[in-house]
């Protein structure tokens, strides 16, 4: 082979100088510069001049970057994720004038409500009213104390405080029924009294029998009309009891789930960033082995050439 | 690479966490890369906080995960030609003496400021920090065609073939841009008669 021919253009000495040419065209290189001093200095000046470049140490960088969770107030970067269905929703205008409006509707039936709004048209013309109703409904339920149910109170706190509502109903009831059996008691003495003033009566007054038969049958109506109020009066006591008990029932577990979802919550996100803290520090170790173990293996390599 | 590979795929699937691993684990990489590129803390910063956004907006586009280090290098030194654009651009003039300036003289609070090797000799660490900013200018002596292929093949490690891909250019023309940037370095450190024998620091 006649090698004195052979001259190896910048491009192929750079990839030998940086061990990138494999077989034959790298003996050829070699052959080359075995018989050109001239080059085989060269690349030495450039071993040199790369060997003093080395000694340009790197830098810590620092904190890098950190993608955060999207509901996170502190996101380091943009997220260009597709929005879910419901961002969308928040985003278009329309949607937003109309939950807009359906919030001011249902402050307006809210503000109403509390301070008791009243709107009337008749023939008087249109008024309108804030407050109680001067007429009062005639029968009126008795007034429950409002129940409180604090947080702490368990299960069987709460079934002690139904129990507590139903006996006070039954109580309730028993005196009502007890008044009502004394006034039948009492009626059906001066109906036994009757027989003796009817004669009486009939004597004085001239009523006859069939009149004083109608008088006890209206008693009578008037008597199971009286007892029929009172047992829907008292059915729907009993109903509104047991439905605000159970109302506060429900309010008071769901405060108590919400509250164990915040400690769920929370317990899981001081987790979720002490794992990516320490996941950090395990990459930037990692990171710092690569760097050295790469350096070592380029330093070795240009030791052994 | 491989573990490159799987964080890419993991990132394209919108794994954020495999995403804060890549960045973790190119941060430093990248940033050196801008670092010896601007000789300037701020820009390399600056670069570097450019690169890794415009990869996790771009990130989908990548078609071959396994070649993610040329891209990113791509990204980085596209970045780095935007910023150094930018920065001629604008006129900035500074309050406090710039300790990142070569040739100006360093705050004394920040020179030795991130020096890990504590226990060094304090003349042997004068010499590397001002061996170091005296190839800092050597390399900012070099065009930037020369430079960026520099830095990228004897700083960064790349591959011919990986210069080429991340340039855009043909890995002939990456050979001879090293070839010719390696030969004006020797020129500038021999203007500056710099050689092994006038550096005695040692490693």
């Amino acid at each position: 082979m006649n090698h004195k021919s052979y001259t190896p253009d910048e491009a192929t000495l750079m990839a030998y100088f940086y061990d990138e040419l494999k077989g034959a065209d790298r003996q050829k290189v070699e052959a080359y510069l075995a018989e050109n001093p001239e080059a085989q200095a060269d690349l030495e000046g450039l071993r040199s001049t790369q060997s003093i470049m080395g000694s340009l140490s790197d830098k810590d960088a620092g904190q890098p970057l950190i993608l955060m969770d999207e509901n996170n107030a502190f996101a380091a970067m943009p997220i260009a994720q597709t929005p879910t269905p419901k961002a969308k929703l928040m985003t278009m205008g329309f949607a937003r004038t109309l939950i807009g409006v359906a919030a001011a509707i249902v402050l307006v039936f809210l503000m109403g409500a509390l301070t008791n709004l009243q709107i009337k048209s008749g023939n008087e013309g249109l008024a309108i009213s804030f407050g109680k109703e001067a007429t009062q409904p005639t029968v009126k339920p008795k007034k429950v104390p409002p129940t409180i149910i604090n947080k702490g109170i368990d299960r069987q706190e709460v079934e002690k405080l139904l129990s507590a509502y139903m006996a006070s109903y039954g109580d309730s009831l028993s005196d009502k029924l007890g008044g009502l059996e004394n006034k039948i008691v009492r009626q059906n003495q001066q109906l036994k009294a009757l027989p003796k003033q009817k004669k009486v009566l009939a004597s004085n007054q001239r009523f006859s029998i069939t009149e004083v038969q109608m008088m006890l049958d209206n008693l009578k109506k008037d008597h199971l009309k009286t007892m029929v109020d009172l047992i829907r009066l008292s059915n729907k006591n009993q109903k509104d009891y047991v439905g605000r008990a159970i109302a506060d029932y429900a309010r008071y577990v769901d405060d108590q789930r919400e509250s164990d979802l915040k400690n769920i919550h929370l317990s899981i996100r001081t987790l979720a960033d002490n794992t990516n803290s320490k996941q950090l520090q395990s990459d930037r170790l990692l990171a710092k082995v690569i760097e050295k173990v790469n350096r070592k293996s380029d330093g070795d390599d240009v030791n052994k050439r | 690479m491989v573990h490159d590979e799987m964080l890419v795929n993991k990132a394209r699937n919108g794994d954020r966490k495999a995403f804060n691993h890549l960045v973790n684990l190119w941060n430093n990489r990248i940033y050196n890369f801008a670092y010896k590129y601007f000789n300037d803390h701020d820009l390399a910063m600056e670069a570097t906080q450019r690169t890794f956004i415009a990869v996790y907006k771009n990130l989908q586009k990548l078609e071959q995960p396994a070649r993610f280090r040329s891209w990113l290098y791509r990204i980085a030194s596209n970045n780095c030609h935007e910023e150094e654009r930018r920065n001629k651009r604008r006129w900035t003039v500074s309050l406090f003496k710039s300790s990142q300036k070569a040739g100006e003289e360093a705050p004394p609070w920040g020179k030795y400021e991130k020096d890990t090797n504590r226990f060094a000799n304090p003349d042997q660490q004068y010499q590397k920090t001002e061996l170091e900013q005296v190839l800092h200018r050597a390399l900012k002596e070099l065009s930037e065609e020369q430079r960026i292929v520099v830095i990228m093949k004897e700083y960064e490690g790349l591959k011919f073939k990986e210069i080429a891909e991340a340039l855009d250019i043909s890995e002939n023309t990456a050979k001879s841009r090293m070839y010719y940037g390696l030969n004006a370095l020797r020129k500038v450190l021999n203007k500056w008669n710099i050689n092994k024998e006038t550096i005695h620091y040692e490693s």
